[in-house]
């Protein structure tokens, strides 16, 4: 595992994050702290120090809401959580004998022209 | 790079307008939101570059004055969410499940549901009105090393100041999540409430180290135990176990232990640890050791690097 941020060092991290802004986002679950009980505290991983950064980012060029904020942040992590899934299924598609490999793509090409779901 | 061509606004630009500007490629180009657009990404660089500089009147007028130029800091990769934002242990992603009560299903079958998306229920009951299944709530969890590798329990403080016990299945993972049934937000009508989804991550441990279901630890040797060879005590997971060091062992040198990793949950057979060797030179060097290496030299040198002449 990697570092581990106190809201301190957190907040000295991320461009435009203040304590505020800082309590209001945990309050909104835009970012979720990681319970540490065996050091009796709280704290953050690097992903919170660059999604905490797009938090401020689009508030500032926005002036969000925290529920716009939290509606935004989950449809991003969908879209990438879906991109690495294709990822993955294009990879594995990829591992398949030549033959195998064009049946797919043609069947994707079948699904894709009709519309499919 | 000219910070108003950056943003295509004229020198002349308000203050609103320069904002306005930065907006307009935020919103079409920020790598976050448009991933996979190369071009895009050029241009959000640059123009961040010009809107941290532009935004502050003060910088900005300097710049207008010639006193400063326009050399922005280049935006490091680690910066942006999306280097984590698809990865597997990206805790708001919720990744692979620990399920209590789940059966080993079709993979295949499975990752078709969740990609086009079934979850749950929630519709209208002829008799009985509108039920719909509670949201699920995430949580973070950091545990202890080897609660992680044996299994244990510990508690989340809930934000409503409360505790859950949690069971920390034995081999979790970071990044893997615990699905606690019912224990998330509440349901509308007969539906069920809905699940905490605690997602893990593995404190580091002085002396071990971990690699799916192996464990990895450096251990230190002395001289003559490298030169001779030697039974020593090894710490692994489950206590000390004797190892037998080689007659000439290096170090880097790494040994196997069989079998004393981690056993991942739904598993009998552990993982392997193991051992790298790390010589450890005494902590004076006296006459004696000298002497006698300078002696044994003389009649044996060899070249280790050798191989390294380029």
């Amino acid at each position: 595992m990697s570092v581990v941020y106190s809201d301190e060092q957190i907040i000295a991290e991320v461009p435009g994050l203040d304590r505020a802004l800082l309590l209001r986002f945990v309050k909104a679950r835009i970012v979720v702290p990681l319970d540490r009980p065996a050091e009796r505290t709280r704290g953050f991983l690097p992903v919170d120090v660059a999604r905490l950064r797009l938090a401020c980012e689009l508030c500032e060029s926005f002036d969000f809401e925290d529920d716009a904020l939290d509606v935004i942040l989950r449809l991003v992590d969908r879209l990438h959580t879906t991109r690495a899934e294709l990822r993955a299924v294009l990879d594995a598609v990829g591992d398949l004998p030549e033959a195998q490999r064009r049946q797919v793509a043609e069947g994707l090409r079948e699904r894709l022209a009709t519309g499919a779901r | 790079m000219d910070p108003y061509e950056a943003l295509g606004v004229k020198k002349t630009a308000s203050a609103e307008e320069i904002k306005k500007a930065y907006r307009k490629i935020v919103k079409e180009s920020h790598p976050d939101l448009n991933p996979g657009d190369t071009a895009g990404e050029e241009r959000f660089k640059a123009a961040a570059n010009a809107y941290d500089l532009l935004k502050d009147p003060e910088k900005r007028a300097q710049y207008d004055r010639g006193e400063i130029d326009a050399q922005g800091q280049d935006r490091p990769e680690a910066h942006f969410y999306r280097s984590y934002a698809g990865a597997r242990d990206n805790p708001y992603r919720g990744g692979q499940q620990f399920d209590e009560s789940e059966d080993l299903s079709d993979f295949f079958t499975d990752f078709m549901r969740q990609a086009r998306g079934a979850r749950g229920g929630a519709g209208h009951d002829h008799m009985h009105g509108f039920h719909a299944d509670g949201a699920d709530i995430r949580y973070r969890l950091e545990v202890p090393f080897m609660d992680a590798a044996l299994g244990g329990s510990t508690r989340i403080t809930l934000p409503d100041g409360s505790a859950l016990g949690v069971q920390i299945p034995r081999g979790i993972e970071d990044g893997q999540t615990i699905r606690l049934r019912g224990k998330g937000g509440p349901a509308v009508g007969k539906g069920r409430p809905g699940d905490a989804l605690i997602t893990i991550s593995v404190a580091p441990h002085k002396i071990f180290s971990r690699e799916g279901d192996t464990v990895r630890v450096v251990l230190p040797i002395t001289f003559d135990e490298a030169v001779l060879g030697a039974k020593v005590e090894v710490p692994t997971i489950s206590g000390p176990v004797n190892l037998s060091i080689p007659k000439g062992a290096s170090s880097g040198q790494v040994l196997r232990l069989r079998e004393r990793g981690i056993a991942p949950r739904g598993r009998d057979k552990r993982g392997d640890q193991l051992v790298e060797l790390k010589i450890v030179a005494p902590p004076a060097i006296d006459d004696e050791l000298a002497g006698f290496m300078e002696g044994w030299r003389r009649k044996h040198a060899y070249d280790p690097r050798k191989g390294m002449k380029p």
